[in-house]
C-alpha cells in the first residue's frame, strides 16, 4: 500500500453542521440529549471538531497503526 | 517534637518514629484525625473519614512492633485517596451524585492494599471533579476542594482533594489518578511533589476508570522520598488491570541519592512557552540553572498531540458514560455532562484518526529520548485561578476556555505514558505555588525521580507551607 493522498482535511464544524451530527448521531445512539444540555453539548461538539480538522489534517501513512491500547 | 507537629514531617520521618516506637501509630492516626477536623471545613478537601478503620489499622501496626515484627517502610503513616478508589465499605462517588448510590466497595483498590501492606495507615477518601473530567478540583455535588494557599481558589484537578490534603499537612501522602494531568495540575496549583508514572506501571485495578487508554494512578506528597517511597510500595504486576505491564518492581528510594549524575537533561521550547505565564517559564529557567542545562529541545506538533488527546479523552469517556447518559444526564455535574455527551458522538473517523497519529507521535518523542534523558518544562501556563472562573485564553489561532487550558502542557505527555515528576518550583506574580514537570522516558521513572531529588537538594523545589 502507499500512503494516502493528499485530500484536504474537513474544516470545524459550523453550528449547523454540529446541531445535525448532534441530532444524527444522538438518534442513531438512542442518546436523548435534553434541552438543558444541547447549547453545552453543541459547544464541545464543535471545540472537538476544530481538534478532529487539526488531527485529520495530519499526513499519516497506512502503516501508521492506532496506538488503542497504549504500550510504551 | 509533638505528635501533631510530627504531621508537618515527611512521610519518612513518621515512619521512623513510629518504627522506633517514640510514638504509636495511634497517636499519630489521633492526630492526623484531629487536623482534618479543625482543617478540613475551610478546605474541602475530604469528602469520607474513616476513623474507624484508620484506629484499627494504626493498632494493628503497634500491634506488629510489639510483637518484634517489620510492619512496612511506610509505618503508622496516614495517608488518603481520590475517591475514585475503592474503599472497602463505602460507596465509590468517583466525584458523582451517581456513583454514591452503588453499593458499598467489597475490598480495597489494589494501591490502597499496598500502601496498607507497607504500613501505611488509611484515612479517608478525598474530593474530585466529577468522574475526573476536570483540571479545577471544581465539584456541583460535594463543593469545590480549596486551595490552602489561598482558599478562594482553585486546588486544581481532577485529583483537588489530593493536593489540598497534603498541601495543608492533613495527611503526608495522597493518591490520586491522571489522564492527561489531574495529579499533575493539583500539584503544582497546591505546591507539592506529584508523580504520574509510566502507563502500565501502577495497577488501577479498583479504581472508577474515565479513559482507559490514558488513565494512570500516582502518589502526591511534600518530598520527593516520600514520592518514592509510596511508588516503590505499589509496584508490581497485577492481574486485575489490564492495562498493568508484567514487570518486576524497580525500587528507585536508594537511587536518589545519585541525583542528577550522569544524566542528559534539557528544557522544552517554544511550544511550552505560549501561552505561560513569565513566573511559569521562570520557573523552568530556575531548574535549568541549578542542573546546568543549556539545551533546549522542540517536540514536533505538541498542539495536534494535545487535539489528540482531547478526542480520545471525548470519545472514550463518553462511551463509557454512554447508559448513565441515556437515563440520568441532569444528574451530572454540569461542568462534565454536556462534555461527556458529546464525546459520546464522536465519529469513529475522528478517534481513530487520533489514536494513529498517537502512534506517529510516540515514535517522534522516543527519537528525542535518544538524545537526552530527561525534558523540563512549565506543568501549568498559570499558577491557581479563583473558583468559578470562566472566559477563555487565545492560543494558535485558537479560542482556548481557560478551564482546559490548565492542561494545555500536561496532556501531551500522559497522551503517550511518559513518567513525569512535577516539582513544586517558585511563585507567581501573586505568590501562588508553580510546578515544572521533570519528563523521563518510558520505564525511566527513576530519572524523573532522581533530578527531583537533586532540584530538592539544591533548595529550588519545595514545599511552601500555607499561611496560617
Amino acid at each position: 500500500m502507499t500512503d494516502a493522498g493528499s485530500s484536504p482535511a474537513p474544516a470545524p464544524l459550523s453550528r449547523a453542521e454540529a446541531e445535525r451530527l448532534l441530532d444524527a448521531a444522538s438518534a442513531a445512539l438512542a442518546l436523548p440529549v435534553a434541552e438543558p444540555c444541547r447549547p453545552g453539548t453543541l459547544d464541545a461538539l464543535t471545540r472537538l471538531s476544530e481538534a478532529a480538522a487539526l488531527v485529520l489534517g495530519f499526513p499519516l501513512a497506512d502503516r501508521d497503526e492506532p496506538a488503542p491500547v497504549f504500550r510504551p | 517534637m509533638s505528635v501533631d507537629s510530627l504531621l508537618d514531617a515527611e512521610a519518612a520521618t513518621i515512619a521512623e518514629a513510629v518504627r522506633s516506637r517514640a510514638v504509636s501509630a495511634v497517636a499519630v492516626a489521633e492526630a492526623a484525625l484531629a487536623r482534618i477536623a479543625a482543617h478540613n471545613p475551610a478546605l474541602n478537601a475530604f469528602t469520607d473519614v474513616t476513623a474507624d478503620r484508620a484506629f484499627a489499622e494504626a493498632r494493628a501496626v503497634d500491634e506488629t512492633l510489639a510483637r518484634g515484627e517489620d510492619p512496612g517502610p511506610l509505618a503508622g503513616v496516614p495517608f488518603a485517596v481520590k475517591n475514585l478508589f475503592d474503599i472497602r465499605g463505602l460507596p465509590t462517588r468517583a466525584g458523582s451524585r451517581i456513583g454514591r448510590e452503588s453499593p458499598p466497595a467489597a475490598r480495597d483498590a489494589t494501591a490502597i492494599r499496598r500502601l496498607r501492606a507497607a504500613g501505611a495507615v488509611l484515612l479517608g477518601g478525598l474530593n474530585m471533579g466529577e468522574y475526573a473530567y476536570d483540571f479545577t478540583g471544581e465539584n456541583a455535588h460535594d463543593g469545590p476542594s480549596r486551595n490552602p494557599h489561598d482558599p478562594s481558589r482553585m486546588a486544581g484537578g481532577s485529583s483537588g482533594g489530593s493536593g489540598a490534603a497534603v498541601a495543608a499537612r492533613l495527611v503526608p501522602l495522597a493518591l490520586g489518578s491522571d489522564t492527561n494531568g489531574s495529579i499533575r495540575v493539583p500539584a503544582a496549583f497546591c505546591g507539592i511533589f506529584g508523580l504520574k508514572p509510566t502507563f502500565g506501571r501502577l495497577s488501577r485495578a479498583g479504581t472508577v476508570p474515565f479513559v482507559a487508554s490514558l488513565d494512570h494512578i500516582g502518589p502526591l506528597a511534600r518530598s520527593v522520598r516520600d514520592l518514592a517511597a509510596a511508588y516503590d510500595a505499589m509496584q508490581g504486576w497485577d492481574a486485575d488491570d489490564p492495562a498493568c505491564r508484567r514487570k518486576a518492581a524497580e525500587p528507585v528510594t536508594d537511587r536518589l541519592p545519585l541525583g542528577a549524575q550522569g544524566l542528559r537533561i534539557a528544557r522544552l521550547g517554544a511550544a511550552f512557552h505560549e501561552g505561560a505565564t513569565a513566573e511559569a517559564i521562570a520557573a523552568v529557567e530556575a531548574c535549568a540553572e541549578a542542573l546546568g542545562v543549556t539545551r533546549t529541545i522542540d517536540l514536533p506538533e505538541i498542539a495536534r498531540a494535545r487535539a489528540a488527546a482531547q478526542i480520545i479523552t471525548a470519545a472514550e469517556a463518553g462511551v463509557l458514560h454512554l447508559d448513565r447518559l441515556r437515563t440520568r444526564a441532569l444528574d451530572y455535574d454540569p461542568a462534565t455532562r454536556d462534555r461527556f455527551l458529546a464525546g459520546a458522538l464522536v465519529p469513529a473517523a475522528w478517534l481513530i484518526a487520533a489514536q494513529r497519529f498517537r502512534r506517529w507521535f510516540f515514535e517522534r518523542v522516543m527519537e528525542t529520548f535518544r538524545a537526552v534523558d530527561v525534558l523540563l518544562a512549565p506543568a501549568t501556563p498559570f499558577a491557581a485561578p479563583p473558583l468559578g472562573v470562566g472566559g477563555t485564553i487565545r492560543l494558535g489561532g485558537r479560542e482556548i476556555p481557560l478551564r482546559a487550558a490548565i492542561g494545555l502542557f500536561t496532556a501531551p505527555f500522559s497522551f503517550v505514558g511518559l513518567p513525569v515528576v512535577c516539582a513544586p518550583v517558585g511563585r507567581s506574580a501573586e505568590g501562588l505555588p508553580l510546578g515544572v514537570q521533570i519528563v523521563a522516558a518510558p520505564w525511566r521513572e527513576e530519572h524523573a525521580l532522581r533530578v527531583a531529588a537533586a532540584l530538592e537538594a539544591l533548595g529550588v523545589a519545595r514545599c511552601p507551607a500555607p499561611p496560617g
